[in-house]
C-alpha cells in the first residue's frame, strides 16, 4: 500500500480558512494521533483526505493517484465519523449497509465486535446513546479493513471501560493487518501509548508530526529561579511560559544537540502529550 | 466499489424503507376511509357519504358500491401518497445521497444510486394506484380515475422535474436557500393538488371546454386512451416536467462534484 499525500492543502469556508496550505505524509502500517483544539481543523482534514469534503485548493493523492472521485483509491479509505443523533437508521441496516459499500468488509468481525460492545443493533441510531452512538461508528470502521481508516473521536461519550475496550481492539487488529489508523481525540494521555505518529493542528496548520516517542523524549518541563530559568533555555523553543513571583516554569522541546544544564536552581521533568499539547496549542497568560 | 453495486444498494435500502413507509398510509387511509363509511351507514342519513362524494366528485356514474368506492379512494390516495412520498424523497436528497458519499463511493455513484431509487419508487406506488384504479373498473365498469390515470402521471413527472430544477439549486450549501426551495416546492405541489381537483369538478359537471385540440389524436393514439379535451394542459405540464427533470439532473450533477459531506443524515 503507497502513502497518502496532502499538497499544499487548504480549506476555506467563504472568508473562513480553516486548514492554510497543509502538507503531510501518511505512511502505512501506522497508527497516528491527529489531536488539536476544537475547530482546529481536524474533521475538515480527515474529510478531504477520505474525499467527504473538496479542497479550496492543493492535492491529496494516495501514491500517484487523487482521492477525488476516484474509486479505486476510495475502496482503500474509511472515514468514520460521529453519527448525527437524529440519525433514524435502525443500527442493524446501518451495519448492512457499511457490509455493502466497503468492499473488505468483514461480516464476522462486525458481529463480534458488536457482541463486545453489546451494541443494540435493533434501536435506530437516534435512540441510543452518545456512547452507544460511538461504539457504532468504531465497529463500521474497524469492520471496514480498509486500509487507510480515519476515526473523528472514536471515543467520545464511551465510558472508561469501553475506551479501554476500544483500544485493545485497535492494537489487536493493528497488529494482525498492520492497517493504517489516524485517530483524532481530545483525550491525549490515555490514547498516546498507541500512537506511533502524533499530529498536532493548531492554527490552520500542521504544527507537529513526529513520532510519540521521540517527541516526548526532547519535551522537558523547566521550573525554578526565572532568572535560572531563562539562562537555561536561553535560545531553545520554550512554550507555555508560567511565573509566579520569582519562580517561572516553561516547556522546552530540545533540539537536536540541546540539553538542560544541571543545576540546583532548577527542576527538570518529563511532559505527558497532553501537556505538551497544551504548551503548544494553550494560550499564553 | 463499482457503480452498479452503489445502486443496486441504494435502490435496495430505500426502496425497503420506502415500501414500509407507503404501505402504512395506503392501509391507514384505506381504513379511515372504511371508517368514515362505517360511520355514515351508521348515522343512516348518507351525508357523511354524500359530502365525501362530492368532494372526491365520483360522480353518479359511480356504482354505489362499497369495496369499489374504497379502492377508488385508495387509488386516489395511492396517487396522491406517491406525490407526496415521491417529493418527501427528494427532500432526503441530501440523506440519500450522504449515505454511500460517507461510506466511500463517488458522487456520480451516490447521485445515480438516488437517481434510480427515485424513479423505481414512483413507478411502484403509481402501479399500485393503477392496479386499484383497474380493479375498480372491472367492479364498477367504469373509473374516473382509471380513464385518467396517464395524465395523472405526467402531473407527477412534472412534480418530479420542477422539484429536481428546484433542488438542484440547492447545492449551494445554503439553509436559506434549501428553505426557499421548500416552500416554492410545496406552493408548486399544493398548486398542482388544487388544480388536479378542479380539474376532475370541471371534467365531470361537463364545463371543461377550455379547448378541443384535433391535434391532441396524436397524443391519445399513442398513449393508447382517451385524454378528454383540456386535459393538453397537462401533457404540456409533463412535457415540461420532462425537461425539468432533465434538466435539473444535469445541474445537479454538476454541483454535486462539490458537495460536502456534514453529518452523516444531516
Amino acid at each position: 500500500m503507497e502513502s497518502i499525500f496532502c499538497k499544499n492543502v487548504s480549506k476555506k469556508y467563504k472568508k473562513k480558512i480553516v486548514l492554510e496550505d497543509v502538507n503531510l505524509e501518511l505512511e502505512p502500517g501506522k497508527i497516528y494521533g491527529l489531536i488539536g483544539r476544537n475547530g482546529a481543523g481536524k474533521t475538515t482534514l480527515l474529510s478531504m483526505i477520505a474525499a467527504h469534503a473538496p479542497v479550496t485548493e492543493g492535492l491529496i493523492c494516495l501514491g500517484e493517484e487523487e482521492i477525488w472521485e476516484n474509486p479505486n483509491a476510495l475502496e482503500h479509505i474509511c472515514f468514520s465519523r460521529q453519527l448525527n443523533p437524529s440519525m433514524i437508521m435502525v443500527v442493524k441496516d446501518y451495519f448492512k449497509l457499511a457490509s455493502m459499500y466497503y468492499p473488505h468488509w468483514d461480516e464476522n468481525y462486525a458481529k463480534q465486535l458488536i457482541e463486545k460492545f453489546e451494541l443494540e443493533t435493533s434501536k435506530p441510531v437516534s435512540k441510543l446513546s452518545k456512547g452507544m452512538q460511538s461504539m457504532v461508528t468504531i465497529v463500521a470502521a474497524l469492520a471496514s479493513k480498509a486500509d487507510y481508516t480515519f476515526m473523528d473521536e472514536p471515543v467520545s461519550g464511551l465510558d472508561v471501560i469501553s475506551r479501554d475496550l476500544f483500544y485493545k481492539l485497535l492494537i489487536d487488529e493493528y497488529a494482525e493487518t498492520g492497517r493504517t489508523f489516524v485517530i483524532s481525540t481530545h483525550i491525549i494521555d490515555e490514547a498516546s501509548d498507541i500512537f506511533e505518529e502524533v499530529i498536532v493542528l493548531n492554527q490552520n496548520q500542521i504544527v507537529i508530526k513526529e513520532n510519540t516517542q521521540e517527541l516526548l523524549e526532547r519535551a522537558v518541563f523547566v521550573s525554578g529561579k526565572a532568572e535560572e530559568v531563562d539562562k537555561a533555555v536561553k535560545g531553545m523553543n520554550c512554550y507555555h511560559a508560567e511565573t509566579i513571583g520569582r519562580s517561572k516554569s516553561v516547556t522546552v522541546l530540545l533540539e537536536e544537540g540541546q540539553r538542560i544544564e544541571d543545576s540546583s536552581e532548577l527542576t527538570t521533568r518529563a511532559v505527558t502529550l497532553q501537556n505538551l499539547f497544551v504548551a503548544l496549542c494553550g494560550k499564553e497568560d | 466499489m463499482n457503480g452498479k453495486k452503489i445502486r443496486t444498494y441504494t435502490l435496495n435500502y430505500w426502496l425497503k424503507s420506502f415500501i414500509k413507509k407507503a404501505i402504512w398510509m395506503v392501509l391507514f387511509s384505506t381504513y379511515l376511509i372504511m371508517a368514515f363509511y362505517c360511520i355514515d351507514s351508521l348515522l343512516g342519513e348518507g351525508k357523511a357519504m354524500s359530502f365525501f362524494r362530492d368532494i372526491l366528485v365520483l360522480g353518479e356514474s359511480e356504482k354505489n358500491v362499497l369495496l369499489n368506492e374504497v379502492l377508488i379512494l385508495g387509488s386516489w390516495w395511492g396517487y396522491y401518497i406517491s406525490a407526496i412520498l415521491g417529493v418527501t424523497y427528494m427532500l432526503n436528497y441530501r440523506s440519500m445521497v450522504m449515505l454511500p458519499l460517507s461510506m466511500g463511493s463517488t458522487r456520480r455513484e451516490a447521485y445515480v444510486g438516488y437517481e434510480l431509487a427515485i424513479v423505481v419508487i414512483l413507478f411502484l406506488t403509481n402501479l399500485h394506484s393503477l392496479i386499484l384504479a383497474f380493479i375498480s373498473k372491472e367492479i364498477a365498469g367504469e373509473s374516473v380515475l382509471f380513464n385518467h390515470y396517464p395524465v395523472y402521471i405526467a402531473i407527477l413527472i412534472s412534480f418530479i422535474g420542477v422539484a429536481k430544477l428546484l433542488f438542484s439549486i440547492q447545492f449551494e450549501n445554503s439553509s436559506k436557500t434549501g428553505n426557499l426551495v421548500k416552500v416554492i416546492l410545496g406552493c408548486y405541489i399544493f398548486g398542482a393538488a388544487i388544480g388536479i381537483f378542479a380539474h376532475h369538478v370541471f371534467l365531470v359537471a361537463g364545463e371543461n371546454e377550455m379547448m378541443d385540440g384535433e391535434w391532441l389524436n396524436v397524443l391519445v393514439d399513442f398513449l393508447g386512451v382517451e385524454i378528454k379535451p383540456g386535459e393538453w394542459l397537462y401533457a404540456l405540464v409533463a412535457v415540461l416536467g420532462v425537461l425539468t427533470w432533465v434538466i435539473g439532473g444535469k445541474i445537479t450533477l454538476k454541483k454535486s462534484k462539490n458537495i460536502e459531506v456534514v453529518m452523516l443524515f444531516s
